[in-house]
């Protein structure tokens, strides 16, 4: 796994499930409403990581979210099928593997 | 109680303050920590500045969360201010912004700081707790209002 910080962004009709995993580190996991705050507030939550991020995203407006959320400087987004990964923290580790 | 009620005692907390600008109300949050935390305020409005000149901590629906770094602190500490006037946030949605919830954190970043800004941002989402704190008519009622949350079920 790459040394960057993962993220995984479940999105459902209700929450947006958030996993964020750093080498060496326990897996920490939180919640944010699946509202135009909770993205905002998402947003505000991911500019606080001030270092490259990987970051893998699926379920309900995965792609809305990907472009929302993922065009900064230094962050890749991965857009994933819920069929791979449909679990915050596996997406997170999803973004850690892939090339 | 809520992690957020914990970094406030009603001496942070201001209602109806009035200021005319974002910068007038970082250096009244920056004067404030001064004089209760002892903490530089050009250290803190610097940091507060800063951090909104990466881009708004507005969230919408007339709420704030500026928020920063600060190399003096060992500990978070949270302000929240509703203003008498709403002022212009560069919000997303293009309303100006009421609700303030400034938090300041150690300038060593750890997942429990994390996960502090995190609840503050389900705490604004939830419409029902924004209403209530509209309704508060004194520091301690607004205190109470953020232990209690999520006491009610939350809501949009």
């Amino acid at each position: 796994m790459r040394s960057d910080l993962c993220i995984g962004i479940a999105s459902s009709r209700e929450a947006l499930d958030i996993a964020v995993l750093e080498p060496g580190k326990a897996v920490v996991a939180m919640r944010f409403p699946a509202t135009g705050m909770g993205v905002e507030g998402l947003r505000l939550f991911l500019s606080g990581y001030g270092r490259p991020l990987r970051m893998a995203v699926a379920g309900v407006a995965a792609l809305g979210l990907a472009l929302s959320l993922g065009n900064v400087c230094g962050r890749e987004t991965f857009i994933v099928s819920s069929a791979v990964a449909s679990r915050a923290e596996a997406l997170a580790r999803y973004a850690g593997h892939a090339a | 109680m809520s992690a957020i009620a914990e970094l406030m005692s009603t001496e942070d907390i201001f209602l109806d303050l009035e200021v005319p600008s974002k910068s007038r109300l970082l250096q009244e949050i920056a004067r404030h920590m001064e004089a209760a935390h002892g903490l530089p305020r050009a250290s803190v409005f610097q940091s507060l500045s800063l951090r909104e000149r990466l881009g708004s901590t507005a969230l919408g629906a007339g709420v704030a969360i500026p928020h920063a770094r600060i190399g003096e602190f060992h500990r978070v500490r949270g302000v929240y201010a509703r203003l008498r006037r709403a002022i212009s946030f560069a919000a997303p949605d293009g309303l100006p912004v009421s609700d303030v919830l400034v938090l300041l954190v150690p300038q060593q970043v750890s997942a429990a700081h994390f996960e502090i800004l995190a609840e503050a941002a389900r705490m604004f989402a939830d419409r029902r707790f924004r209403q209530r704190l509209s309704r508060c008519e004194a520091a301690r009622e607004v205190r109470q209002a953020f232990a209690d949350w999520p006491g009610e079920r939350p809501g949009n």
